[in-house]
């Protein structure tokens, strides 16, 4: 790979990886949040509630993320719902790593040995203690790898938004190759780039050796 | 006669079809502590569940102290057969957890009262070694330390030692007789008879819900009289390989023993059909249950039974 290429292309392929970290990190942030809304919704005692998340989860886990971001793009508008390309690009995003974060949750707090729950119970804890230092964390180590997972395939997932006009990193190297004729430079450079920040990510999930 | 320590008054609980417990009363007094024996499926857990109010009751009432305990008022502590430790927190975070969120205690307050229940229950030096890192009898001393610190004024164990093995049953019974010399009131579901029949100055028999027999630990284990309470008895005798004289089969209905007539009673075999067997039921059968004979924390077998001595 000529050496000139990667220098001249270089700040502004930042340029885009700032924007796919951004856009993924919000959407991520955003989607376990509202993941933790659906999974309470998803184990809540209203069966309305269930049904909806059920019906919830089926939908962002059923449709492409293509399609849902298409849909958001150029279908809401008709709706009367003209919002901005970035916004759609990071609300789909982060609705679609929702309906993932919530069964990941879900599955974590089912993991947690009831007997746990009943022993903090005679305790005196309150259930909101209960939840925040004794399920979450037992939780926690059964979750992180596909949390940790879910968050790398938004990251990568974000590539997508570029078909609505963000310029992040893959649209970036798109208009690269279009533009210098090197296909082949941009895109590996491009992979390079998704890779690093990836790696990052994978870290987080490494064992930590314990003391 | 005193107002009860704890009464249980015509608990019920029933799941579907199934009556899991019908209709049982106990009334237990301070200090007391009342071991619950019973075949599997008979109740027993159950019952402690209803009480420490973790099961919901479909019937009757628990008060403990004219109060009705409510889960988590600080009245009852229980130790569960699985120990149910909390697998994030080391030895010491475990038992200090409760103190600093209920109690309302300082990290240090409570990191130093953790470790001297530690020290009770001889795990002082494993404070920072997480559950994993212990064997299931130092789990459950430590599961005990847990409750202890809590203070409550009546502690359940629920097998405390049925996933232990033999040796490490040993160091926990030990840290609960300890607990029963100090006056603490308890309820001890356990299929250790011996330890039953040693530790516990009551003992209640359920079966299929019901309390069958309800007396002196000494009483039920030595002259037991109530057949369904002997044939229990009889197969622990039977499981013991130096066990005095083999018992007659434990699981023979009683029903094809009368379509055989009553066969001679044998001395010291079970009048299996009741009161018509001939010979009066001899005392001192069980005395491998029996404290007197079986002191505590030996485990050991009595060497010379003396035949219907």
């Amino acid at each position: 790979m000529p050496w000139s290429f990667v220098e001249e292309a270089l700040p502004v392929f930042l340029r885009g990886a700032v924007a796919t970290v951004g856009v993924s990190l919000a959407a991520i942030a955003l989607g376990f949040a509202v993941g933790a809304a659906i999974a309470a919704a998803a184990t809540s005692g209203l069966r309305g509630l269930r049904a909806f998340a059920a019906l919830y989860i089926s939908f962002f886990r059923g449709v492409p993320l293509l399609v849902q971001l298409l849909l958001a793009y150029y279908a809401l508008p008709f709706l009367g719902l003209d919002i901005p390309a970035i916004v759609a690009a990071v609300g789909t995003l982060a609705l679609c790593c929702a309906a993932y974060a919530a069964e990941i949750l879900r599955g974590g707090l089912a993991t947690v040995p009831p007997g746990a729950v009943e022993a903090a119970r005679l305790l005196g804890l309150t259930r909101a203690q209960t939840f925040l230092r004794i399920r979450l964390p037992i939780a926690a180590r059964a979750m992180r790898q596909s949390l940790v997972g879910e968050a790398i395939m938004i990251m990568k997932a974000s590539s997508l938004v570029s078909m609505v006009g963000i310029l992040e990193l893959t649209r970036t190297s798109q208009a690269l190759a279009a533009s210098t004729f090197m296909p082949l430079q941009a895109y590996t450079l491009c992979g390079i780039m998704y890779l690093i920040i990836n790696f990052v990510l994978m870290a987080v999930s490494w064992e930590r050796r314990r003391a | 006669m005193t107002t009860p320590f704890l009464l249980a008054e015509k608990l019920e609980r029933r799941v579907g079809n199934t009556q899991i417990l019908a209709g049982i009363d106990l009334s237990v007094q301070k200090g007391e502590v009342v071991g619950l024996i019973g075949p599997s499926g008979s109740g027993k857990s159950s019952l402690l569940r209803c009480i420490a109010g973790l099961d919901p009751l479909t019937g009757g009432r628990v008060l403990v102290e004219g109060r009705v305990p409510q889960p988590g008022d600080g009245l009852i502590g229980m130790v569960f057969q699985q120990f149910n430790l909390w697998p994030h927190l080391t030895a010491g975070e475990n038992v200090a957890l409760a103190l600093r969120l209920v109690r309302r205690m300082s990290r240090a307050e409570a990191a130093e009262r953790a470790r001297a229940m530690l020290d009770r229950v001889g795990l002082a030096k494993f404070a920072d070694r997480r559950p994993a890192q212990l064997s299931g009898g130092q789990q459950q001393r430590v599961a005990i330390a847990r409750t202890l610190a809590m203070e409550p004024r009546l502690i359940l164990f629920d097998e405390p030692t049925a996933s232990l093995d033999p040796e490490l049953t040993t160091e926990v019974l030990d840290v609960i007789r300890g607990l029963a010399e100090t006056g603490m009131t308890m309820l001890v579901v356990s299929h250790e008879m011996g330890f039953v029949a040693s530790v516990a100055s009551r003992a209640v028999f359920l079966d299929h819900g019901r309390v069958l027999v309800d007396g002196p630990a000494r009483a039920v284990f030595r002259d037991a009289e109530e057949p369904r309470l002997r044939r229990f008895l009889s197969t622990y005798l039977q499981r013991v390989a130096w066990a005095p004289d083999p018992e007659p089969p434990a699981t023979q209905p009683a029903t094809t023993m009368s379509l055989l007539g009553a066969a001679p009673a044998e001395p010291g075999s079970f009048p299996l059909l009741g009161g018509e067997a001939a010979s009066p039921p001899p005392p001192a059968r069980f005395s491998l249950l029996d404290a007197a004979t079986n002191p505590p924390g030996e485990g050991q077998p009595v060497t010379a039974p003396k035949p219907g001595a």
